[in-house]
């Protein structure tokens, strides 16, 4: 086990710069999640780490050494694929066992150090078939024996479920959580999905364009985005973005008729300047629904219910809005309007964001807000 | 009934092709067990009789021994196959794996070594093999083979290695073996239908080979392959079409053997799961 550290790490590939100049010491025995939408850098982040991709500058750390230039073979990262990366030639024993030939153990050692993790993973049964003799879910829990049989520095693993159909996945996101605590090694896990960022992470890492965004404990990202783009990311369904502006005062901010005040920890003077257009942001279940005018709302027609079971979202159009664009909110299971109903809409001011646009940064988080 | 046309249509054609293929190794094979003297006696019969084995007999007797240069043309085109192929792998290996600058143009080069026709290159081949000291050898024979069998095995085989998995390297890459394991570990097995393939054509190709045998052997016994030693059944004596039909019979049971044993080999390669991607 080691602490691993990445410093200053870059990488080009000719005139794009996948990773850029990014600094991140990785939690000792923890699971990290690197999440981001396609392009983000996450993948090559982790090939780096792995020894797979050569940074174009900056370092690797496992530890207090700098294995930026060992090669992966003896770095000492176990590494999960996204297409699992068995040996098709090889039955379920040979895969799990070839990391450890690698290392020259004995023969009896290896074959007691794969029978116990295969039966950890719970596939000892499957050990002399060949992989495609396996299911998708068998396959994936090969490829995690291939990297569980041997006491990495660094578990990395790369999109590791996304092959697999939606119930197993949720499974085994449990699964690996479990085996990571179980283990305590220090884990790096690559995913696009943020639902999959979120349950699993201890620490949750959000890249874009190859530079972190924001990182930090996934609840907290979730309760503060820092930017616009982390907010938007993190969260199903996404929040809500609307145009506002601040009112002459400084103190509310104004969309149509609406008048909000701005959360309390905010001070007036962090807004800016009376009349600056500000984005405003409000997670679909922070949505305040009322079938009656209620104080401080904006009035909205329901455009289309999807009920989920135990709530529904709501799909909102308001005159006050940008025609074509709609709000999402997520309501009680009880609460049925009827279609192009006029609701009214409040927007607790504990639970908005306020986002620079020309920065696309929070003006402020805001805190506190109890769950 | 449409299907069963379609199938009649299939088997025709296939019937057709293989009839135009096989009909001329029939005829020799028929020749072979004639006379000496009597192949072009009239009528034609689809089957000599009586059937004799005399010309076997000469050409695997103490004129001929034939069997020499059978087990000659083994050696050499069994060498002149791993040596191609482990050659040839490498650099295929290289340019469909590997990130280093002038890539494609390496493969063009190797390509273009290839198109210059064997004649162009036999006097300076000649030269080079006298002046290592290896003419009328085996290995004078087998090193230029290997050389011009390189071009096309390299193309075959950068083209499959292209298509395996790269996942599959980087997996055994981080499982801890170095590049060269890599390669022998997992990238060969997995491109064994491949491999085969190339074999095949470089095994016949050096089977067959004449011009550069010829020459190379300079009409000594020690280092000729079949090819060559049939050209000696007309020189020897006068020609005796009988003779040449038994000497190819015989040299071609070695490769039907060969070619049915990795066949089955290859096929259970295939079922064990190799390239399932």
């Amino acid at each position: 086990m080691a602490q691993v550290a990445v410093q200053q790490i870059s990488k080009r590939f000719g005139s794009v710069t996948a990773v850029d100049e990014l600094t991140w010491t990785f939690d000792d025995g923890g699971l990290t999640v690197l999440v981001g939408p396609s392009g983000c850098g996450k993948t090559t982040l982790l090939r780096m780490i792995a020894g797979l991709e050569e940074p174009s500058g900056g370092q690797v750390w496992f530890g207090d050494l700098d294995v930026t230039a060992v090669p992966p073979w003896e770095r000492n990262a176990a590494m999960v694929f996204q297409s699992y990366a068995l040996y098709p030639h090889m039955t379920v024993f040979a895969n799990m066992a070839f990391p450890l030939q690698a290392r020259k153990l004995k023969k009896d050692a290896i074959r007691r150090q794969v029978e116990r993790t295969a039966q950890a993973l719970g596939i000892d049964h499957l050990l002399r078939r060949k992989p495609r003799e396996l299911s998708g879910g068998q396959m994936q829990r090969v490829a995690l024996g291939r990297a569980m049989v041997r006491q990495p520095d660094v578990y990395l693993m790369d999109e590791p479920l996304s092959n697999l159909d939606a119930q197993l996945r949720v499974e085994m996101r449990g699964e690996i959580k479990r085996l990571q605590r179980a283990l305590g090694v220090t884990t790096i896990y690559v995913t696009h999905d943020q639902a999959e960022a979120m349950t699993m992470a201890d620490t949750l890492v959000v890249l874009r364009d190859g530079r972190i965004e924001q990182a930090g404990d996934p609840e907290l990202i979730y309760r503060q985005p820092a930017t616009a783009f982390v907010a938007g990311f993190i969260g199903s369904p996404m929040i809500n973005f609307i145009d506002v502006r601040l009112d002459e005062t400084g103190a509310a901010w104004m969309l149509g008729d609406l008048r909000g005040a701005l959360p309390a920890r905010l001070p007036a003077a962090a807004a800016g300047t009376a009349g600056q257009p500000l984005v405003l942001g409000i997670r679909p279940e922070d949505v305040v629904v009322s079938l009656e005018a209620i104080l401080d709302s904006l009035p909205a027609r329901a455009v289309v219910r999807e009920p989920l079971g135990k709530e529904a979202l709501l799909l909102l159009a308001a005159d006050a809005l940008p025609a074509g664009s709609l709000l999402r909110a997520i309501t009680p299971p009880d609460l049925r309007p009827a279609p192009d109903e006029t609701v009214w809409l409040h927007f607790p001011p504990a639970r908005i964001h306020l986002f620079d646009p020309t920065t696309n940064r929070a003006l402020q988080s805001t805190i506190g807000s109890p769950r | 009934m449409r299907r069963s046309l379609h199938t009649l249509a299939s088997l025709v054609v296939t019937a057709v092709v293989a009839l135009f293929c096989l009909l001329p190794l029939y005829w020799v094979l028929v020749t072979s067990l004639k006379r000496p003297g009597t192949e072009f006696r009239l009528p034609l019969r689809a089957w000599p009789a009586p059937v004799s084995w005399e010309s076997y007999l000469t050409v695997l007797g103490p004129d001929f021994r034939i069997q020499h240069a059978i087990l000659n043309s083994l050696l050499v085109s069994a060498a002149v196959t791993a040596g191609a192929l482990f050659l040839a792998g490498l650099a295929a290996y290289a340019i469909a794996r590997l990130r280093f600058r002038y890539k494609v143009q390496s493969l063009t080069l190797i390509q273009m070594a290839g198109m210059a026709p064997a004649i162009v290159v036999i006097a300076p081949t000649f030269v080079l093999i006298r002046s290592l000291g290896l003419l009328s050898s085996l290995p004078g024979l087998i090193l230029p083979n290997i050389a011009y069998s390189i071009p096309l095995s390299t193309w075959l085989l950068a083209a499959y290695f292209a298509n395996l998995p790269f996942d599959l390297e980087d997996a055994a890459k981080t499982d801890g073996w170095p590049p060269f394991q890599v390669f022998l570990r997992v990238i060969l097995p997995l491109a064994a239908p491949g491999l085969f393939s190339a074999g095949v054509l470089v095994f016949l190709g050096s089977w067959g080979e004449f011009m550069l045998a010829l020459t190379i052997s300079m009409g000594l016994p020690e280092a000729q392959t079949v090819p060559v030693a049939i050209l000696g059944f007309s020189q020897a004596f006068q020609l005796q079409w009988a003779w040449v039909s038994a000497g190819i019979v015989l040299s071609l049971l070695p490769v039907i053997v060969l070619v049915l044993l990795f066949q089955k080999t290859v096929i259970q390669g295939l079922t064990a799961g190799a390239v399932r991607y």
